[in-house]
């Protein structure tokens, strides 16, 4: 999913008259990005999964106030992040019985079954530090890392959805990863 | 600063030499910037140091995926997505006609209330006032909520 790559202008403006077929349409092109930027962002799958409907809810809901000369998944990105954000802290002003509520949400990438099981296992280990390292990160620098290095999505379209100068990503790409080796670093694990 | 494409003649200096060890390491410069940056790092070894840590750490990161979800989230997902618009419409149905009905309530009871004269005077006034006392009191508590909603600072640092 390319966030300037435009999802079909007709199927939008059919979903602004109301269409329920075009808009069935627009969340299966949608759906999946849409979780999984919410699971990024929240670390839990039943958030993630509510988060990401109910942002389709509200687009659905005021997608006539959307401005079809802009690019549409920046916007649909905005209403999924500040939902999101919400829950976050709602999930702070309300936390669960039993503490910590985020998920073991990576796993190894595909592609790679001919690997030694040590090996394998070795790798699955350091996902799960990965996790848990990106769990402890401030949702921002959490939401960088993921747009970059999980959804390889380019400095551009970051820009682009988080409404900052390509510069912006950068430095916080930079600020985020030393973060992220500094957690690595102190639970042991410095060579990948 | 941008990606080579809009921007291949941005400098690169001792101030956003980090940033853009970030642009090289993700494939965003163009070949002379990949120069200057190796030219950055050859003459400085800790830069060096740094560059190949955070390398080993975009590796680990890279080399991760999102957990697919189990076949009935994707399978259920337009229901999920169906039901909730569903609800949002039967809520603000339901919103709108008990204003309107909360509205009339208040109007008739608050009509009844003052033109009835069998209730001595001063205790209709007192009536009105704690109506008026408590509106005011509601409406002060929610616009300072609101207020606190959109000014607050700090609410998104976690205690």
């Amino acid at each position: 999913m390319q966030v300037q790559q435009e999802l079909s202008k007709d199927l939008i403006r059919r979903c602004q008259t109301g269409d329920r077929s075009a808009f069935s349409e627009l969340v299966g092109q949608l759906m999946r990005p849409a979780y999984f930027q919410a699971l990024a962002l929240l670390g839990n799958e039943d958030d993630a999964r509510e988060v990401s409907q109910e942002t389709f809810a509200r687009v659905w809901r005021s997608i006539g106030q959307y401005d079809a000369a802009q690019p549409f998944y920046p916007w649909f990105y905005t209403v999924l992040r500040n939902l999101a954000m919400n829950a976050l802290r709602s999930r702070r002003r309300h936390p669960q019985v039993g503490g910590d509520a985020a998920d073991a949400w990576l796993e190894t990438a595909a592609g790679q079954a001919d690997r030694e099981p040590e090996q394998e296992l070795r790798r699955q280990q350091q996902v799960a530090r990965v996790n848990a390292a990106l769990m402890q990160l401030s949702v921002s620098d959490r939401e960088i890392i993921s747009l970059k290095d999980m959804h390889d999505y380019a400095y551009k379209d970051i820009a682009c959805l988080l409404g900052i100068p390509i510069g912006t990503v950068m430095s916080r790409l930079y600020t985020a990863r030393s973060r992220l080796r500094s957690l690595l670093e102190e639970d042991g694990d410095e060579q990948p | 600063m941008s990606s080579p494409e809009s921007n291949g003649d941005a400098s690169i200096d001792k101030d956003n030499i980090h940033q853009w060890l970030m642009a090289e390491l993700d494939g965003e410069v163009s070949d002379a910037q990949r120069a200057e940056i190796q030219r950055w790092l050859d003459s400085d070894p800790d830069l060096q140091k740094e560059y190949e840590a955070m390398k080993r750490t975009r590796e680990v990161t890279v080399a991760s995926r999102f957990k697919e979800p189990s076949p009935e989230v994707w399978d259920n997902y337009w229901q999920g997505v169906y039901r909730r618009v569903e609800r949002g419409i039967g809520w603000i149905l339901f919103s709108l006609g008990a204003i309107v009905l909360m509205f009339y309530g208040a109007w008739e009871i608050g009509r009844n209330w003052f033109t009835d004269s069998s209730i001595p005077l001063w205790i209709r006034l007192a009536g009105g006032s704690i109506v008026a006392g408590g509106t005011i009191l509601m409406v002060s508590i929610i616009r300072e909520r609101l207020f606190l909603n959109k000014n607050e600072r700090y609410k998104d640092i976690q205690r």
